[in-house]
């Protein structure tokens, strides 16, 4: 696509009977996200109990978060994750307990030993850079870093993400515009869930991020990210061009945000009953759970059996971080 | 029966929450006496470019840019002239952007480079001091030590060059409140090279100001020490020995304070570092002297100037014989007009002024 181009093409077609990502595929990211989601009801059980001062659930963004990692290479790939995304941080690989000790603020929480706030995960085996609180200020970082890796020779691609609303930060706009000036292999990832808070999007802005992206010059696509079909058929293209020199992407996934916006809101102020009941038909677990039941890659009590199992194993690393010493 | 107490999880061991703001490869040494390529004297323009082209030459990881760095102009100031010629790939102009000029040299840094970057005005790095606050200055400390982002920012500052309100600002005091920088305020062509190559091979953070009044002023301009010559950080230098009082200064107003100098029996003190303060050489001096000021371009109100004196009247109490004063530019912005300048920024009189009031007292 020409760096002026203005198009930005949306993908936001959802329908299951079409089967184009290959049934392994699905079964990882359905195992996968089935992680984030025990993980996620664990800490919400542990917050509860007062042992977590906050907690960014990313209930409706998992799916876009594993799915995008599953097509990068982890531990050659960049990440510059913003604070809802422990499930960029599992599905890289960090161990479960590691995030549990993180989340915790434990002694021995390999991401800042407690120095930062929970949900700000790092690891260098991992190229996950820590992150600051502040809402898009990981953007410039993460363009210095492609451009390291421009001069270092290698096709490593930068992944980076916000909301929808850390993208009325000026330096998202300084971000899109220095990358695409010298053709830097950054996937900027927009997870516009409709809501900065209590902040709903046309608030933000009258144009949609990836036409304003657009307008920078830098190839910008609008996919569904609760359906893993429209990123499948997007990205990976996108992404073997990033490699080979073509500069960077915007992509602007559709999600929900099925909880709150952190353990210290309460969404149900500012969302309707019937708007959070739509919300959840969109629910990016239960549509793949659909999808795997209607092609029949597992039965229902296949499912049950893998649920329990990942559940049991999520619980145990997390069991493991809340114990005390030995 | 009791159940046994349960033991409490256990939380992150307090006891050494300074760790990992600075790396432990602190750029502190012995400084050495310098030896000069000549007898000439070079100005502190010139001996900023000859840092950085040394520097560039021996470290290949050494990478700039800025607004208007690249040749022909070679920075509005012309530091970086001749530099692009040099190295194409490695010096560029950058968008008019100084969150992006900082933000994108601290990602730069994390992948393993040496961005020494220009804010044209220290006056304008403000759109940046989000990154400079925030990012950069935390990285090392928020991953406990995983992480560290060595940037070299510069920033013309000071006043007296008729720039008014917004080409004129001192910003040391405002960055100096934010831990994890290296802070650099150099007076002189010998103490900038020595400065600026030091910042070059640190393993943190540096804000290095240069004042731009000083840049060809012929009172900054000193001989040229050749390319081993390092100053390390947090050493000042007494330029003048004296008895009768003690001025703590830095920047342009070290030669203020020279002024008047042989008049009062001074011992000026060029802290030449803000961050770390060379406190030793201030202490001892207030103890020989038993009189001092603190003299700085910057306004008076939380300027650096009360970081000096409350270490002094923590450290020096028994010793003082007057009140720790302070001569520093009004609570005001910086004006245009020169006599509007004139009388915002401290001048020979202001000092002299507060110096008759430390003697008489």
């Amino acid at each position: 696509m020409s760096r002026k181009s203005k198009e930005t093409p949306t993908n936001l077609r959802s329908e299951p009977e079409r089967r184009i990502v290959p049934d392994a595929v699905v079964l990882e990211l359905y195992r996968k996200i089935l992680g984030v989601y025990y993980i996620e009801e664990r800490l919400k059980i542990l917050t509860r109990q007062g042992k977590i001062s906050f907690l960014a659930s990313s209930r409706g963004h998992e799916k876009v978060q594993v799915g995008t990692v599953m097509m990068l290479k982890p531990g050659h790939d960049w990440f510059f994750p913003y604070y809802r995304e422990k499930a960029i941080a599992y599905a890289l690989g960090m161990p479960v307990k590691d995030i549990f000790l993180h989340m915790l603020s434990r002694e021995g929480d390999p991401s800042s030993n407690g120095r930062n706030m929970p949900e700000h995960f790092s690891s260098r085996e991992l190229n996950l850079v820590s992150q600051t609180a502040c809402t898009g200020t990981q953007f410039l970082p993460a363009v210095g870093m492609a451009k390291a890796l421009k001069k270092d020779g290698s096709d490593a691609i930068v992944y980076v993400s916000s909301g929808e609303g850390a993208a009325s930060e000026g330096e998202f706009a300084e971000a899109i515009n220095w990358a695409t000036r010298e053709e830097l292999s950054v996937l900027f990832l927009i997870q516009n869930n409709g809501y900065a808070i209590s902040v709903p999007r046309n608030a933000q802005t009258t144009s949609e991020i990836h036409r304003i992206a657009a307008g920078f010059g830098l190839p910008s696509y609008h996919v569904d990210g609760t359906w893993y079909e429209s990123m499948y058929e997007t990205m990976p293209g996108l992404i073997q061009r990033m490699r080979e020199g073509s500069g960077p992407v915007l992509i602007e996934a559709e999600v929900v945000r099925l909880d709150s916006h952190s353990s210290s809101d309460d969404q149900t102020k500012y969302r309707s009953d019937e708007e959070l009941k739509r919300a959840r038909e969109r629910d990016p677990i239960m549509l793949t759970e659909k999808y795997i039941l209607q092609h029949r890659l597992l039965s229902q009590d296949e499912i049950k059996g893998m649920r329990d199992k990942i559940q049991a194993e999520v619980n145990a690393a997390a069991d493991e971080a809340d114990a005390a010493p030995a | 029966m009791r159940q046994p107490m349960k033991p409490m999880p256990r939380q992150p061991e307090p006891g050494h929450i300074t760790a990992h703001i600075y790396s432990d490869q602190t750029p502190f040494f012995e400084e050495k006496e310098p030896a000069y390529i000549s007898e000439d004297t070079i100005s502190m323009v010139e001996a900023l470019n000859r840092a950085l082209r040394e520097e560039m030459e021996r470290n290949p990881k050494i990478v700039m840019w800025g607004e208007d760095i690249a040749d022909p102009k070679g920075g509005v100031f012309g530091v970086t002239r001749g530099l692009t010629n040099l190295y194409p790939d490695r010096v560029q102009n950058s968008p008019l952007a100084e969150a992006s000029i900082v933000g994108v040299a601290g990602g730069m840094a994390i992948g393993g480079y040496k961005p020494i970057v220009e804010i044209q005005f220290a006056d304008y790095s403000w759109p940046g001091f989000m990154q400079m606050r925030n990012e950069i200055p935390t990285l090392r400390w928020r991953s406990n030590g995983t992480w560290s982002d060595p940037v070299v920012v510069r920033m013309a500052c000071g006043g007296r060059i008729k720039g008014g309100p917004f080409h004129s600002q001192c910003v040391e005091a405002i960055y100096a409140h934010t831990p994890g920088w290296y802070i650099v305020f150099p007076s002189n062509a010998t103490d900038a090279k020595g400065l600026m190559k030091t910042a070059a091979r640190a393993d943190d953070p540096v804000l290095f100001l240069e004042h731009k009044r000083l840049y060809r002023h012929i009172s900054a301009k000193s001989r040229e020490p050749n390319a081993d010559y390092l100053i390390p950080f947090g050493k000042g230098k007494i330029k003048r020995h004296g008895n009768a009082a003690t001025v703590v200064t830095w920047g342009a107003t070290v030669y203020t304070a020279l002024e008047l100098a042989d008049e009062f029996d001074l011992e000026v003190i060029d802290l030449r570092t803000i961050v770390p303060m060379d406190d030793e050489i201030v202490f001892n001096s207030v103890k020989k002297t038993n009189r001092v000021l603190v003299l700085h371009e910057d306004a008076v109100m939380i300027g650096w100037g009360a970081e000096v004196v409350a270490r002094i009247a923590a450290n020096c109490f028994d010793h003082l014989d007057a009140p720790v004063l302070r001569v520093g530019a009004k609570d005001s912005f910086v004006a245009s007009a020169v006599s509007l300048e004139d009388e915002v920024l401290p001048s020979v009189e202001d000092l002299r002024r507060e110096l008759t009031k430390l003697l008489r007292y």
